[in-house]
């Protein structure tokens, strides 16, 4: 009996200690964080030192950052990167940062509003100096302050009271994905209305005598991507103008039926069900594909059993396995057609504008870089981080990743940076490079509160809108979203002192 | 027999010879060791997973912070205010549905645990291939649930699941005209078939294993007595394994209040739960996880009385069964 005692005695006092320790280690009890290191081969010597830069690990890979890091150490051979790549880096960051636990130097994650909150509580640095200086020699744009270089528009949405906490990695460039070996194939042709969508997607299903479906909704996951074609409509139909009045959020008429906004909503919605209803339903999506989930529907993709899906820069590397498998397929990705009348004039809304008569597309920002105030190695952080800012970096990046960055640097796709990009790479920064990239931000507190958005009660509502579109008329739904806005504006007017 | 006599002394020297003094730690000690060594796990579990949790629960729902303000207002009342606006004033669709389907999550309970109870009566009246069904019903409670979802939404995949296959063969339906089974309208209905799916193998093996124990001269008496199947289960089986049966019960309401992995796996967030409104919210920034704070507070309020009178009555119900 004495042993058992001794023996459990033992047990629960190695289990105290195992439990303990789990609960003090590591970023919050990950274990999929990996640590890596990656090797310099260079001779310039500045800055002395490491930097440790905690990233997402997820679409986009490892590649990216592991060649964003041997960039640096080339330019600083006496500093060593010391990557960490963690799936659940977006929720440990608060632990870390919060509690000064295993800190990283640099992070990339997906909260804007996570960050500004850690910057006003002194745990995020202010970048507001860093912007204002030059980059140095070794940089293409030596001499030129490092504000200069970036979307201005990026630095204001990470500003707050004249404070930047932080800097987006990545615009999210979407469209219609599409399979470039069947276009190749049927000579199809490239859509820039709603008209000529739909024009192509009778040819696909005449070509092909109904075997390759037009369209495939891409599975639940994502809410097959809906969200995309509806916002990007939106802005095309909206405009520059118009988008920034309605994300000043400064009267609940924004949300009227009567408003830019709403119509442009209603006639979003009104294209998606035309498009993505199955085609046994009068659309021209595949039978069914709402119910299957991405693996299938972007499988069928490639195979060619449909022609096209809404999806966004990322699907490369996505699916990078299958495409292995498919090394004759080629596929592509083009900016969502303009919204048009039947007879293919271009529907835009009463004061809308846009910028060198580009197509306004939405591109909000992926994730975002910053350096906690905690961190051991500030100096190198800085320096690090203003090389992301640099046209090298993100030149690099978008060669890697197929994505854009909101810096000024060189998008064009027939250029020698990018004579490596595969045909779908440089489809997206084409889309990039010749249309308008809004970024929606606000600085009304009832954006920053998350009180109000584009759809004020909290959810899309286009998948309903699909699903069972007698019932959820798109009608119905905007007036359902101002009723909401209008009932409630008086008091948050009050409690924002707006 | 001289050496016999030696050994003997020897051996009597040694067995009254006082053992050497042990030098550490005294018995009361040891014994206080013990003691604190087997209480400190669960204390440390108290202090941590129910004293600081629930601590930093009310501070934090307590807590607004105003960002835009730079500043943070404590004490609030402001997130439970919105709560209680967004469930009865402005309805919101995914606090209304959350609180429909939390309900529909426990009644459905409450048919698992008949469900069950019928049929590990079953399999202990010896019903063939009682052992294989035993099995066939248990695998779902040792296959990860991501299998288990992924397999179940295959089922019923239009193109594929041999279930949609099935029905449309029955009803006439095509692809299109099959019904989006884990849609906002009809997903709530699929997590409760998959939760009967899921869980009938564990409360099989719960309840069959309290009926198995059941004296077998009390049964045969009852049968020598002309005591029918429905008669030996519902006035001897329940009565006596009644215990059991109050545990899953309890069990049951609760899970109205937890159950959220089978709303993700399943719908995507389509056919929300109360449990999977919190943890969503949980994610977001820490405005979003004071107005999860204040939820779950306010379900605390809610299920805490749900709980104590649904076991009141289950312990009335013992005490009429003469336990």
């Amino acid at each position: 009996m004495n042993k058992f005692k001794k023996f459990l005695c033992v047990g629960l006092t190695s289990l105290l200690a195992l439990s303990t320790s789990a609960c003090g280690g590591g970023g919050g009890g990950n274990t999929s964080t990996d640590e890596s290191t990656v090797n310099s081969e260079s001779t310039n010597v500045e800055i002395t030192g490491e930097v440790e830069f905690a990233v997402l690990l997820a679409g986009y890979g490892e590649t990216p950052y592991r060649e964003l890091a041997k960039a640096y150490m080339a330019k600083n051979p006496g500093v060593q990167v010391k990557l960490r790549f963690d799936y659940e880096i977006n929720s440990n960051v608060e632990n870390q940062v919060n509690n000064g636990v295993n800190v990283a130097d640099v992070y990339s994650v997906r909260d804007l509003t996570q960050i500004i909150n850690f910057g006003l509580n002194g745990k995020a640095m202010n970048l507001s100096s860093m912007l204002d200086t030059t980059f140095g020699e070794g940089y293409a744009e030596a001499n030129l302050p490092v504000r200069a270089n970036l979307d201005s528009k990026a630095v204001s949405a990470c500003t707050l009271n004249g404070k930047t906490y932080c800097f987006p990695e990545y615009s999210s460039v979407t469209g219609f994905v599409y399979n470039a070996t069947l276009f190749d194939q049927y000579g199809w042709q490239i859509p820039t209305t709603t008209k000529e969508l739909e024009d192509l997607c009778k040819q696909i299903i005449s070509d092909t005598n109904g075997t390759v479906n037009p369209i495939t909704y891409c599975g639940a996951a994502a809410d097959g991507y809906l969200y995309l074609a509806i916002d990007n409509w939106l802005y095309q139909y909206a405009g520059i103008a118009n988008l920034d009045e309605f994300y000043d959020y400064g009267s609940a008429e924004l949300f009227a039926p009567t408003s830019k906004i709403s119509q442009g909503k209603q006639l979003a919605h009104e294209n998606l069900v035309k498009f993505l209803a199955d085609r046994n339903d009068g659309g021209y999506a595949r039978n069914g594909s709402m119910a299957i989930d991405h693996h299938q529907a972007q499988g069928e993709l490639i195979s060619g059993t449909s022609a096209m899906m809404l999806n966004g820069s990322w699907f490369e590397n996505e699916m990078s396995a299958v495409l292995e498998q498919n090394p004759g397929v080629e596929m592509g990705m083009f900016a969502f057609p303009e919204m048009s009348d039947a007879s293919g004039n271009i529907l835009h809304a009463e004061g809308y504008t846009t910028q060198q008569n580009k197509r306004v597309l939405d591109a909000s920002y992926g994730a975002y870089y910053f350096i906690p105030e905690n961190c051991d190695n500030k100096e190198v952080a800085v320096d690090f981080l203003k090389f992301l800012c640099s046209d090298e970096a993100s030149i690099i990046y978008t060669k890697y990743t197929n994505a854009v960055r909101p810096v000024k640097y060189n998008l064009d796709p027939t250029s020698a940076d990018y004579a490596d990009l595969s045909f779908f790479g440089k489809s997206v920064i084409g889309i990039a490079n010749s249309c308008y990239l809004y970024s929606a931000y606000s600085t009304s507190p009832l954006a920053i509160d998350g009180v109000v958005s584009l759809y004020p009660k909290g959810s899309y509502w286009c998948k309903l809108v699909l699903q069972d579109p007698v019932t959820n008329t798109p009608e119905s739904k905007i007036v359902e979203d101002y009723n909401y806005v209008k009932g409630n504006w008086a008091r948050w007017q009050e409690e924002y002192g707006i | 027999m001289e050496d016999i006599k030696m050994n003997k002394i020897e051996s009597f020297e040694a067995s009254t010879a006082k053992p050497p003094k042990r030098r550490g730690l005294t018995i009361k000690t040891k014994k206080l060791a013990f003691a604190w060594g087997m209480l400190a796990y669960p204390i440390l579990q108290f202090l941590v997973f129910f004293v600081y949790v629930n601590i930093d629960s009310v501070l934090m729902s307590l807590t607004w912070v105003q960002t835009w303000r730079e500043t943070a207002i404590f004490p609030t009342f402001h997130f439970f205010e919105k709560f209680f606006r967004d469930l009865f004033v402005d309805k919101l669709d995914q606090v209304v549905f959350a609180l429909r389907n939390s309900l529909l999550v426990g009644l459905n309970d409450i048919v698992l645990v008949i469900l069950s109870v019928t049929l590990a009566y079953f399999f202990y009246k010896k019903v063939p291939g009682r052992n294989t069904f035993r099995i066939i019903f248990f695998i779902p409670s040792i296959v990860s649930i991501v299998i288990y979802t992924m397999v179940y939404k295959y089922m019923f995949n239009p193109t594929i699941g041999p279930v949609s296959k099935a029905l449309q063969w029955v009803f006439g339906w095509n692809e299109s005209t099959t019904p989006l089974w884990f849609s906002q309208k009809n997903g709530i209905w699929m997590i409760m078939l998959y939760c009967l799916w899921v869980g009938t193998g564990y409360n099989i093996l719960i309840l069959g294993g309290a009926i198995a124990n059941l004296p077998e001269e009390v049964m045969e008496s009852a049968r020598l007595d002309g005591a029918k199947m429905r008669h030996e289960l519902f006035l001897l089986v329940i009565p006596m394994i009644w215990p059991t049966i109050s545990v899953s019960i309890l069990g049951a309401v609760t899970t109205m209040f937890t159950l959220f992995l089978q709303v993700e796996l399943l719908t995507q967030g389509d056919a929300p739960t109360i449990a999977y409104l919190i943890n969503s919210k949980i994610q977001g920034s820490p405005n979003s996880r004071s107005e999860a704070a204040a939820i779950g507070l306010t379900f605390t309020v809610v299920a805490t009385p749900i709980i104590l009178i649904v076991k009141k009555i289950l312990d009335k119900v013992s005490d009429s069964f003469g336990f």
